[in-house]
């Protein structure tokens, strides 16, 4: 296996020099992608530091517990807090405020919460306990897969239900990009979630807003191989969907990960934070499975009173790649990691957090 | 950050624990021990979930963190307090494992544990554990004479201690051979503190990790650090586990290493006396001082770009995203 | 979204759904049910204890000259 090749030094370096001398020819290239682990390896091998001056790399809605409403996230703690039942999610989900608690600071207040890697973990947690267990189910479709996959498969405990917020990127992206409120001219796609979804869905967006588009790996060698990609189709005047990352994503997709989503969840419309309600772009269990959708099983009720953007934050256009993190008046200041104000600054994946850990407090 | 009460992440041993120590308690984070004449003069306080842990317990990382606290400011351990905070109901034979594993771990550094003191608390308010230390200053070891140039030293592989922890308390269903590195370092840091060579600073790199720990070594400070990510050893363990959680190796506590700096003539010297020994085989350089950027403490990457380390906020969680 | 790393699958249980996979000494529970086929000895894409993809080295190793062969031509240009 030489997957380590797909970090190697001379191979990105050169890739950066071809970059380089493509851009020459170019005027300014801005390239959103969707994905917080394509913004992670970015940061964390600091790669724009390779690109020209000419070449900006942009941050989308690429982070799934960040486009987590605020209504789901109250409606489960206040759920959580009056009834004895407890919480499990992934790590990340813990810190994301809702209207006025977080699930990590609702546990001072009587929450339970329990923090899981991965579903197994929910299932085993249930069966060891005689408590209701809520798995809040946050992820796009590389998460809501699994979750059908289990749910169709797997001999679970009558303890254990399921809260879905899970959203559908593809959907997500094109309503983006027909608010018009997106100026990029290029998109780097997520090559995790289109494992699952395939590359079909973005031939719309691509033709439609005359778009490069490149899905790609996450390794640095692969994102810089998507941008030269990229500015081969711009240097060409061609807009087409790519795939970079081969060697795991096939261009249709999972077909066994599709058919369990089908089977488990419809397509509904879904509150993205931030960017309000988009339709056809979030995943909710079928009614045949009422009985373990916590929703249904508990009558939890959603209040629309909530607060979805505090005051002064600005993360909806950080997400939409109209601002930089530093152009808020909260960015380290009123909002940081301890006390995120805004989604953005909670997960690792976040935009403001990684700007945060990697370029400091400016 | 104005906050009205204390969460977890005041006792994270990152920025918040700063900002505690100078806001509330009006002092300042200097050295890990106090150095009083001869005599240095240090106190740690320790609670762990789990007590038991591969690779030790509640009682080993107690007296070890102290000795290795009294090693940083050039200090040879001689004794140690032991004080027990007990919840009502915890096992007298995970206590009598505590107790002994403590005495095996002292008798290792030929310390002696020399009083203590033992209360019982309410059921289910945890177990606790201080230690007090004092040691004979060899030579004080406090970072007054850190220079642009000196260089900077780590004992072996980084991060093992903290995933280690993460995994056992969390029930991540990861299975590795990763235990945590807990260990007395005095017979690894005595020949150094006794011999001429010329050290400047040291300190173990606990909670917080290499991070915390550099960003410490130039707080406030006119000089900035650098480091060199190709440097700095970690096993192969510690590579996948980071890549499983998300969460990168430098933030990952360690309880069996140190980070020393050394002047540039004598930081070869330095590293072959650390490698000869076992607890130093992987012992590395991994940057210097650097007059450029001061407080700050900057990585660099083997694509020639860089980026900043900084001092962790909160608690790194495992992420899905 | 998302984390995911390749990861060699090292025993594969009764049920045929599940199993354990592997990665640099570190090993985990994962289930098999989205992918076709999986047999000992495959590379697979875990994501939260998943696996989602089958790794093809076929293409792994394509895709890497691709690019290579790509570059060969750039340092071409530049001398």
């Amino acid at each position: 296996m030489r997957l380590s090749r797909f970090k190697d030094k001379d191979l990105v370096l050169s890739l950066a020099e071809k970059i380089t001398i493509k851009a020459q020819n170019l005027d300014l290239v801005r390239i959103m992608h969707v994905c917080g682990t394509h913004e992670n390896s970015i940061m964390r091998y600091a790669l724009r530091d390779l690109l020209p001056e000419n070449i900006k790399l942009l941050a989308g809605p690429g982070c799934p517990v960040c486009v987590t409403s605020s209504k789901d996230i109250d409606a489960i703690i206040n759920y959580g807090i009056k009834n004895d039942c407890i919480i499990a999610t992934f790590g990340d989900m813990l810190r994301v405020k809702g209207s006025h608690h977080s699930l990590l600071s609702a546990s001072r207040v009587g929450l339970s919460v329990k923090m899981i890697y991965s579903i197994q973990e929910a299932i085993e947690y249930a069966k060891k306990t005689t408590k209701e267990v809520i798995f809040f189910s946050v992820g796009f479709e590389t998460t809501a897969a699994p979750t059908a996959s289990i749910i169709k498969n797997v001999n679970l405990p009558e303890n254990l239900a399921f809260f879905s917020v899970h959203k559908y990127t593809p959907n997500g992206v094109l309503e983006l990009l027909k608010s018009g409120r997106l100026n990029i001219n290029a998109l780097i796609l997520p090559g995790h979630a289109s494992i699952v979804s395939g590359l079909r869905p973005y031939e719309k967006v691509s033709f439609d807003f005359k778009l490069p588009c490149v899905a790609a790996g996450f390794e640095p060698v692969d994102v810089l191989a998507a941008i030269l990609m990229i500015l081969e189709q711009i240097e060409s005047n061609t807009s087409k969907v790519e795939n970079e990352y081969e060697r795991l994503l096939n261009y249709d997709g999972n077909k066994l990960a599709q058919k369990a989503i089908n089977e488990v969840f419809d397509i509904v419309d879904s509150i993205w934070r931030g960017l309000g309600t988009i339709k056809n772009s979030g995943f909710e269990f079928k009614t045949k499975y009422d009985f373990l959708n916590a929703k249904v099983k508990f009558d939890i009720q959603f209040s629309d009173e909530f607060i979805e953007e505090h005051k002064g934050c600005r993360c909806a256009e950080v997400i939409l790649g109209i601002v930089e993190p530093i152009q808020c008046p909260m960015y380290a200041k009123l909002c940081n990691p301890q006390n995120p104000i805004g989604p953005c600054m909670v997960s690792d994946e976040g935009t403001c957090r990684n700007w945060l850990e990697v370029k400091g407090e400016i | 950050m104005k906050f009205n009460s204390i969460t977890m992440d005041h006792g994270s041993g990152g920025k918040l624990t700063l900002e505690l120590i100078e806001d509330v308690f009006k002092a300042e984070a200097k050295l890990d021990s106090a150095i009083l004449g001869d005599i240095a003069f240090t106190t740690d306080s320790h609670s762990i979930k789990p007590i038991f842990f591969k690779g030790g317990d509640i009682g080993k990382l107690a007296v070890c963190g102290t000795i290795n606290d009294l090693l940083c400011v050039g200090a040879k351990p001689m004794y140690l307090s032991s004080a027990f905070i007990i919840e009502e109901g915890f096992l007298i034979e995970d206590l009598e494992k505590i107790a002994q594993s403590m005495r095996y771990t002292a008798n290792q550094a030929h310390v002696d544990i020399v009083c203590g003191d033992t209360k019982v608390v309410e059921a289910s308010k945890g177990f606790y554990i201080n230690t007090s230390g004092i040691g004979k200053i060899v030579r004080p070891i406090d970072g007054t004479n850190i220079k642009p140039g000196d260089q900077i030293i780590v004992t072996g592989n980084i991060g093992e201690h903290g995933f280690a922890i993460l995994n056992e308390r969390e029930n991540l269903q990861v299975s590795s051979n990763l235990q945590s590195d807990c260990s007395e370092l005095s017979s690894l840091i005595l020949p150094l503190i006794e011999s001429d060579l010329d050290i400047l600073w040291m300190r173990d790199p606990t909670r917080g990790g290499i991070a915390m720990c550099l960003n410490e070594l130039c707080y406030k400070k006119d000089f900035g650090v650098e480091i060199f990510e190709e440097l700095i050893p970690m096993s192969q363990e510690v590579v996948s586990i980071s890549e499983m959680l998300g969460i990168e190796p430098y933030y990952s506590a360690n309880e069996g290493k140190m980070v020393i700096v050394a002047s540039k003539q004598d930081a070869s010297k330095v590293l072959d006396i650390l490698q000869k020994n076992p607890f130093g085989k992987n012992a590395a350089i991994i940057g210097n001082i650097t007059e450029n950027h001061p407080s700050k403490v900057l990585l660099r990457l083997s694509y020639g770009t860089k980026r900043l380390l900084n001092m962790p906020i909160v608690e790194k969680m495992p992420r899905i995203c | 979204m998302c984390i995911g790393i390749p990861m060699l699958i090292t025993e594969i249980y009764e049920d045929g759904i599940s199993g354990v996979v592997e990665a640099g000494g570190t090993k985990k529970h994962c289930f098999f049910m989205l992918i076709e086929n999986p047999q000992v000895g495959d590379y697979v894409l875990v994501h939260a204890g998943n696996a989602i993809a089958k790794l093809d080295e076929k293409e792994a190793k394509e895709n890497l000259e691709l690019i290579e062969q790509c570059l060969l031509g750039a340092k071409g240009a530049i001398e």
